[in-house]
């Protein structure tokens, strides 16, 4: 089954500077999102990054929402060192929670013939969620890597995980 | 974004369905919800048509052979579209003037017109109730959220297959006000609404 890798909001301002959440938990993991994207491209996986740039009035800037994070063309929308996209990576910009919405993502993935997605990034119970959900009904099979996923706290991201029957929930170990 | 309740509004009622709620498909619902949740979203309904606020219907209804009923150990065949299953049950049922969407996956937005009848609608808020709270509910508010509407999740109209999946759906709702039936009806009354 041909595979790409998604790797969600893996930039600078929600994994080093938690905006919006704290980070801590996937920043202790990033040696393991270094090892998944390994992975992809051992296997000719393609990497996509579906990353958030927002405008800097998004609506989603909203008090009861969202502090300002990711605005495009700003450092904090950079994708994390460790990640750096290669000229063959794809990134795909995103303003809202999945990366679908508003996105070529699945344009972009149908051209390519893709059947399986594995999904690694932040945070569990936000973009990740919302983009494995849009996976599904778009008929690609989304795969979660437990070791390369997270919240700001490790109930929420567990809870997250337990409702996502449409998913398989896995690890680097299983796949690789 | 934030939620004014006053703004033109459309109550959205995910999956009341027959199958659903009647024959334990895909899984059953607890008695707890045709006891208690089911009489206050009728009467949810019946404010929101006193006071003029448009009411959409949100239904799941498969094809034979859906392969949602196959995908995952949890999946079952229901609501298939001419089975009677996929019909919304009596107590809350509709009347001339509601609207109804059918899916055939979890958000009401994947791959309906109900965006579009939204627009024509000219709502900018939605006020949620139904079930699963957790999946069908949470998903539809979430694309709503995407799409630039103020949602509104009426908690005690919503329920899951437990209480504990229910609450989990309401707490990932981070972008939806929160808001029990009498805060609704207070808030709408059921007089005339601009």
């Amino acid at each position: 089954m041909k595979q790409a890798l998604l790797a969600i909001d893996l930039n600078k301002d929600h994994v080093y500077h938690n905006k919006p959440f704290n980070a801590e938990r996937l920043r202790s993991k990033v040696l393991n999102l270094v090892s998944a994207v390994q992975y992809a491209r051992e296997h000719e996986a393609p990497i996509v990054h579906v990353t958030c740039a927002h405008p800097p009035n998004d609506a989603i800037f909203a008090p009861e929402l969202c502090e300002p994070h990711a605005i495009e063309g700003s450092k904090g929308a950079e994708i994390i060192d460790e990640l750096k996209p290669g000229p063959e990576d794809y990134v795909v910009h995103k303003r809202r929670l999945s990366g679908f919405y508003g996105t070529d993502l699945d344009l972009y993935l149908r051209e390519l013939g893709i059947e399986r997605v594995l999904l690694i990034g932040g945070q569990t119970h936000t973009s990740v969620r919302y983009t494995a959900v849009d996976a599904y009904q778009l008929r690609y099979h989304p795969i979660i890597l437990r070791d390369c996923v997270d919240s700001y706290a490790e109930e929420i991201n567990d809870r997250t995980l337990g409702e996502l029957f449409f998913c398989k929930i896995s690890n680097l170990k299983e796949i690789g | 974004m934030s939620s004014k309740i006053r703004s033109k509004s459309a109550v959205v009622v995910v999956n009341m369905l027959k199958d659903m709620i009647l024959h334990g498909k895909p899984f059953p619902m607890p008695p707890e919800f045709k006891e208690q949740v089911v009489p206050r979203i009728s009467q949810l309904l019946e404010n929101a048509r006193k006071a003029k606020i448009p009411v959409v219907y949100v239904c799941d209804a498969h094809r034979q052979n859906d392969p949602e009923f196959t995908d995952f150990p949890a999946g079952a065949e229901h609501c298939v579209k001419g089975t009677g299953g996929e019909e919304i049950i009596n107590e809350v049922k509709p009347q001339p003037s509601d609207h109804i969407v059918e899916k055939r996956r979890f958000s009401g937005f994947f791959g309906t017109d109900l965006d579009i009848l939204l627009q024509e609608l000219g709502v900018d808020t939605l006020i949620f109730a139904g079930r699963p709270t957790n999946v069908c509910v949470l998903y539809t508010v979430a694309d709503a959220f995407q799409r630039g509407y103020s949602v509104v999740a009426v908690q005690d109209c919503l329920y899951s297959k437990t209480k504990e999946y229910h609450q989990s759906g309401l707490d990932a709702m981070f972008f939806a006000r929160k808001i029990t039936l009498d805060q609704f009806v207070r808030e709408y009354g059921g007089g005339a609404v601009k």
